[in-house]
């Protein structure tokens, strides 16, 4: 069922915050301290869980069966979900990768980018004797199919803006009418060439900041030449007909009912080693409970944790120690306004909306305490400040809300037209809405109508600006600040749709988007972030949200590794280094 | 019986086109389109994707190019898996319909069973079970059966799995078809019940019972084939109840059927999917009513096409 | 069906008729009442519709309202204060259940009232029209019956979903009592049940409309009107008044799945099937949230069964014990 999918997608993704960034001419970072400390269960402080064994003690071999997710498509340069890029990743790599301090560490490469002065030119070089999983030789000539076949018209893939960077992307992707010869010649223009099988050269239009961190990431691949012959236009082939390049490959697949992946001999990487497991099955299980009661039973090594049951799973028995909360968070949920629409373009009134809303209490309610509070859209140890930095400023303060809202015109909210809070139809999203809605009758003395709508209506009528306010939030893509600014807050913004716009934003944004001294780019976005947290510039930030699993106690190697990537099962960037003791 | 068999099969050709005509431009009147995910897509993004898969056109444009791939048997690529809607439906169906022709047969058989005994032990022991289980199926919704059988037989006994469906192990193939069979047994036990007691009132089984054959003779003999005609009233529409509404069962034991498949493919406005699944659920259940009205003309002999 | 082949005594039309439907029904409900299991289930019935009623208009026997949400007593069992114990957002369950009792019993008994305009309408139209129209109608009905139900219902729903039209849509003006969200769902679930009412309609006129009694009062002048609506139509409502009895909790039930699926109405109203599916989702923190509307529905979709059984039983004389 999709609603429950969408409800694991936005409120199970484990993402861990960072503790520094390091892009490809990283600076040294600060140290990683975890401010999101999650509450009860499984480790207090990242990488360690209580039942982890020593390096030495890690036993080879043996086969898990996980709760996976039905991916929606197996091509890692169209892929947007979160359920099809954590298969993705267990059985293809790029160039880089990040580890567990979200440093770029090389994988295919065979060591760190070599960047031209002004920081349009990157140059590559592979490891040598690379080989796909099938034996054929794996060469430069496939990252660059990668990077064509993401950016060509006819792949219309999710991400394909974040590689706008790379000369001539852009316009190829906009191609979508152009002839096949017309296509060809923008595919030939593109800033990306293999001058030998071992070196691929990037050529940027911007001297961005982040392009390393973009070598890490899925729609970077590289492409089974030898299988897809032309990368711009073939079909992707079923997994069971494709070659891979990660620590796992496909062994058999059967739609909508599970996944199985056996080990990859040929997988070779600079800065990792083979897998430990001999096989991993995903069965694909919407219905969490239903997984956690698998689990239970014995069917299942992992599941991901059915936060509305948490207290239950925390206290009984036959869950409490394989309970694992991943203590680092990426992502945040906020309540989303929007601008265009009267009176919400009146900065007074967001502050009483936002003020009006006990977040302590919230949290306590719909997650029984697991849920972090927060006043910042940003996670706080991304750009340096606190995890709830603006709590005085728009955090809960009935008397400064029933003011402001008086400011604004409203007295004792008369006068204040009935907002409509569009949600999709889940146990969550109604307690959300009904604490909302509470909330700003007792406090505010304003109405709201809770409409619920299918996740289609939902983006739909997102998109298309029609709306006044709804629950929502970003899970990080790449541990960047500006994965949580681009697109979303810069005037005409392809995400802005609530439509925030501030001349600061915006001119801090371009100045950060092309700074290269990694320090001052921080500072610039912890602006941005302050502006965005206390002017509600389209969202006031509720909670951060950590991931919550049940993990067999035998199955090591998940708890210990997670950091800031979107993951759906625990460390599945990382799944090489899962190991089963028996 | 032959000609009869060849009209309805006929029949069948412009029923299914009529269905599929319905159902296309129902589901163009669902509001939004496919290609808007979680993550809200750029304008351009989604006008590229829609373009590449037809969506901008005009829908009576859409719908001739619907019936020219239809006439060749072609339903089109499901957009959830980039597949053709044809092999995802096989891929599915198998499970859906295994899981619904073994809870009708388990209902039909239950069913039976209880009412007979109902009936014939009227007010004794038997009939208050029968009429026990009976309540309790109609009563409670399936997922919540469901909740409870899984509850109780696979995490406290450990009799069951609690997810899964592999046709052949009891394991994991009873919960489901209990969870899904009990609310049409009931139905039929309390059918099968009301039927035999009329068939016991009747004075050819009076004459029987005077002539000195014993009680279970005459039931089986007699009374069994004349109740049976209700039944079969009955039995098309719980059929097609049964595989229509088994996405509960599905989506709770994790069954890959397609049931789950035609909920999510209507929330993902998957157009292909869709139509597919509408599709075989109708054929489905033409044949299902068809083999039952055949039947009676077994079962009846008074009955002739 | 079969047609009436039982002898009719033919007297003086008026007085014959009118004493034989006041004798039919009067004979029918002397036999309903002689049936216990459908006496209590209508008593039961009686009792829960008065308080769906009574707790809409009194705040004593509601004793909170159903949307107050109260943290500090979450997921509370039954208690003096809580008669039901409370739900995740510390509501009342009591209240909840009576409100979903309510919302419940306007679905059931809102389909069987649409399925009842267009299941007669397209019955006696396919029966009196002519061929023709008999013809047409009667495609129209195959149409509707090989589609499957739920998938209908489910498209239905999605079609009519999010629309801000008035009256069926979430715009003004709306009727009271009945938002369009909740007309929106009776719609759906009306629009493919009324098969079934069509056919027993359409069956009983074509074989009423050969009776000897009907031929009597055609030949003696009575126009087409009065003989449908004084003698086909109360002829026919036997069978019909047993179909809605049953189809009233389909429908529940119809909802309930509907709720599953993620179309239910919109928070905070919440029918049994609404209160279940929330409910289900708390099953191991808070039992009552699930316990209360399960037994609700079970108990609504009992009484109703055993009703419907008693009228069948009541109005069609051959059962009789």
């Amino acid at each position: 069922m999709t609603t429950t999918r969408m409800r694991v997608l936005f409120g199970v993704l484990a993402i861990a915050a960072l503790s520094a960034l390091a892009a490809a001419c990283g600076s040294s970072s600060s140290s990683s301290t975890p401010t999101a400390n999650a509450t009860s269960g499984g480790s207090a402080t990242a990488g360690t869980s209580p039942a982890a064994s020593p390096t030495s003690a890690i036993q080879m071999g043996g086969s898990v069966t996980l709760q996976g997710l039905q991916f929606q498509s197996f091509d890692p340069h169209y892929s947007g979900f979160s359920q099809d890029i954590n298969v993705e990743r267990m059985v293809w790599r790029g160039l880089y990768r990040l580890d567990k301090d979200n440093k770029l560490q090389p994988e295919m490469a065979a060591s760190q980018p070599t960047v031209s002065t002004d920081g349009l030119t990157y140059t590559v070089k592979l490891q040598s004797g690379l080989k796909w999983s099938d034996g054929t030789p794996m060469t430069s000539k496939d990252f660059v199919a990668g990077i064509v076949r993401t950016c060509a018209p006819d792949t219309a893939g999710y991400y394909q803006n974040f590689l706008f960077s790379i000369v001539g992307c852009s316009d190829y992707s906009a191609a979508t009418k152009a002839t096949a010869a017309e296509k060809l010649a923008l595919q030939a223009k593109l800033g990306v060439s293999a001058p030998d099988d071992t070196t691929i050269v990037f050529k940027l239009t911007q001297a961005q900041a982040t392009f390393g961190t973009q070598l890490a990431m899925w729609y970077t691949f590289p492409v089974p030449t030898a299988i897809v012959k032309d990368p711009a236009t073939d079909k992707w082939p079923a997994p069971t007909a494709l070659a891979f390049n990660g620590p796992y490959k496909v062994q058999s697949y059967t739609e909508k009912d599970n996944i199985v992946l056996v080990k990859n001999d040929n997988y070779q990487s600079a800065s990792s080693h083979k897998a430990y497991l001999d096989k991993i099955t995903m069965k694909y299980i919407e219905n969490t409970e239903q997984a956690d009661n698998a689990f239970r039973a014995g069917q299942l090594d992992f599941a991901l944790a059915n936060t509305a049951q948490i207290t239950a799973i925390k206290s009984d028995p036959s869950t409490k120690d394989a309970y694992f909360a991943d203590p680092q968070v990426a992502t945040t949920q906020a309540l989303e306004m929007n601008l265009k629409h009267k009176p919400l373009d009146n900065l007074k009134v967001r502050l009483a909306l936002s003020q009006a809303i006990d977040r302590k209490q919230l949290v306590q309610v719909i997650s029984s305490g697991v849920f972090i509070p927060t006043t910042s859209w940003i996670p706080g140890d991304l750009v340096g400040v606190a995890q709830d930095p603006f709590e005085s400023q728009i955090g809960f303060n009935a008397t400064a809300a029933k003011q402001n809202l008086a400011d604004a015109g409203f007295p004792d909210g008369k006068g204040f037209p009935t907002l409509d809070f569009m949600i999709r139809d889940t146990p969550a999203n109604k307690a959300l809405a009904a604490f909302v809605q509470n909330s700003f009758k007792t406090v505010l003395n304003i109405n709201i109508n809770i409409s619920t709508v299918d996740s289609k209506t939902r983006s739909s009528n997102f998109s298309s600006g029609k709306f006044d306010l709804l629950p929502g939030g970003w899970i990080q893509d790449y541990p960047d600040p500006e994965d949580w600014v681009d697109g979303q807050f810069n005037t005409g913004g392809s995400q802005n749709f609530w439509g925030c716009s501030n001349p600061q934003i915006d001119s801090l944004f371009a100045k950060a988007k092309v700074n290269q001294n990694n320090t001052e780019r921080l500072g610039q976005y912890k602006q941005i972030n302050e502006i965005i947290s206390t002017t509600m510039c389209g969202v006031a930030p509720l909670w951060n949200q950590s991931a919550y699993y049940l993990i067999n106690t035998k199955l090591r190697g998940m708890r210990s590794n997670s950091t800031s990537q979107d993951a759906v099962q625990a460390a599945d960037w990382n799944v090489e280094s899962w190991w089963l003791a028996k | 019986m032959g000609p009869y068999i060849l009209r309805r099969i006929l029949t069948l050709i412009p029923l299914l086109f009529a269905v599929a005509t319905l159902t296309f431009f129902l589901m163009h009147a669902v509001p939004g389109g496919p290609f808007q995910g979680d993550k809200a897509l750029p304008p351009e993004l989604l006008a590229r994707m829609n373009a590449k898969y037809g969506l901008n056109q005009n829908i009576g444009v859409q719908y001739v190019q619907f019936l020219e791939h239809l006439v060749r048997g072609d339903l089109g690529i499901s957009y959830q898996t980039q597949n053709s809607v044809i092999s995802t439906i096989k891929q599915g169906a198998p499970a859906t319909l295994q899981l619904g022709l073994c809870a009708f047969a388990f209902a039909i058989v239950l069913g039976l069973v209880l009412g007979v005994l109902s009936a014939v032990n009227q007010n004794g022991l038997f009939d208050y079970i029968g009429v026990f289980v009976a309540t309790i199926g109609a009563a409670i919704p399936s997922f919540v059966v469901a909740l409870l059988l899984i509850l109780v037989f696979a995490l406290k006994f450990h009799w069951f799995d609690v997810i899964g469906w592999t046709f052949g192990s009891p394991k994991t193939m009873v919960l489901p078809i209990v969870s899904l069979g009990l609310l049409p047994a009931a139905y039929i036990a309390r059918i099968t019940r009301a039927s035999m007691l009329e068939v016991l009132r009747q004075d050819y089984i009076r004459t029987a019972r005077a002539k000195g054959l014993d009680t279970f003779r005459v039931v089986r003999g007699h009374a069994v084939r004349n109740a049976l005609v209700p039944v079969l009233t009955v039995a098309g529409p719980i059929f097609a109840g049964l595989i229509t509404g088994s996405f509960i069962i599905e989506y709770t034991f994790a069954i890959p059927g397609i049931g789950t498949a035609f909920v999510t493919a209507v929330s993902l406005r998957d157009y292909g999917m869709i139509m597919g699944t509408v599709l075989l659920y109708a054929f489905a259940i033409a044949i299902a009513n068809m083999v039952v009205d055949v039947s009676y003309g077994v079962v009846d002999p008074r009955i002739r096409y | 069906m079969a047609s009436t082949s039982t002898a009719i005594p033919f007297d003086a039309p008026e007085f014959t008729f009118a004493s034989k439907q006041r004798g039919l029904w009067g004979q029918a409900w002397q036999r309903l009442l002689r049936n216990r299991l459908a006496l209590a289930a209508g008593c039961i019935l009686g009792v829960f519709i008065l308080m769906a009623v009574l707790t809409s208009f009194s705040t004593t026997i509601e004793r909170y309202s159903p949307e107050t949400v109260n943290y500090s007593e979450i997921n509370k069992g039954p208690s003096s204060a809580h008669f039901f114990g409370t739900d995740n957002l510390g509501r009342d369950n009591w209240s909840r259940a009576w409100e979903g009792m309510r919302i419940s019993l306007k679905i059931g008994f809102g389909t069987q009232i649409v399925v009842l305009i267009i299941g007669i309408g397209v019955g006696a139209g396919a029966a009196l029209g002519g061929r023709w129209s008999d013809n047409v109608l009667m495609r129209f009905t195959d149409l509707t019956y090989a589609f499957p139900d739920l998938l209908a219902i489910i498209m239905l729903r999605a079609v009519l979903t999010g629309r801000s039209w008035p009256i069926i849509g979430g715009g003004d003006p709306q009727i009271p009592g009945l938002s369009g969200i909740l007309l929106q769902m009776i719609a759906a679930i009306a629009f493919v049940s009324w098969v079934t009412i069509a056919r027993l309609v359409r069956g009983q006129m074509l074989s009423l409309k050969e009776s000897d009694y009907v031929l009597a009062a055609r030949s003696m002048g009575a126009s087409t009107r009065r003989i449908v609506f004084s003698h086909m139509l109360p002829n026919t409502l036997g069978p019909v008044i047993v179909a809605v009895t049953f189809g009233i909790p389909l429908a529940i039930f119809a909802e309930a799945v509907l709720g599953f699926i993620g179309f239910s109405l919109q928070p905070p109203a919440a029918s049994l099937g609404t209160l279940i599916n929330d409910g289900y989702a708390y099953y191991r923190v808070n039992q009552w949230m699930l316990l209360v509307p399960t037994v609700g529905i079970a108990m609504l979709m009992l009484s109703f069964t055993f009703l419907g059984d008693g009228l069948r039983d009541a109005i069609d004389p051959r059962t009789r014990r």
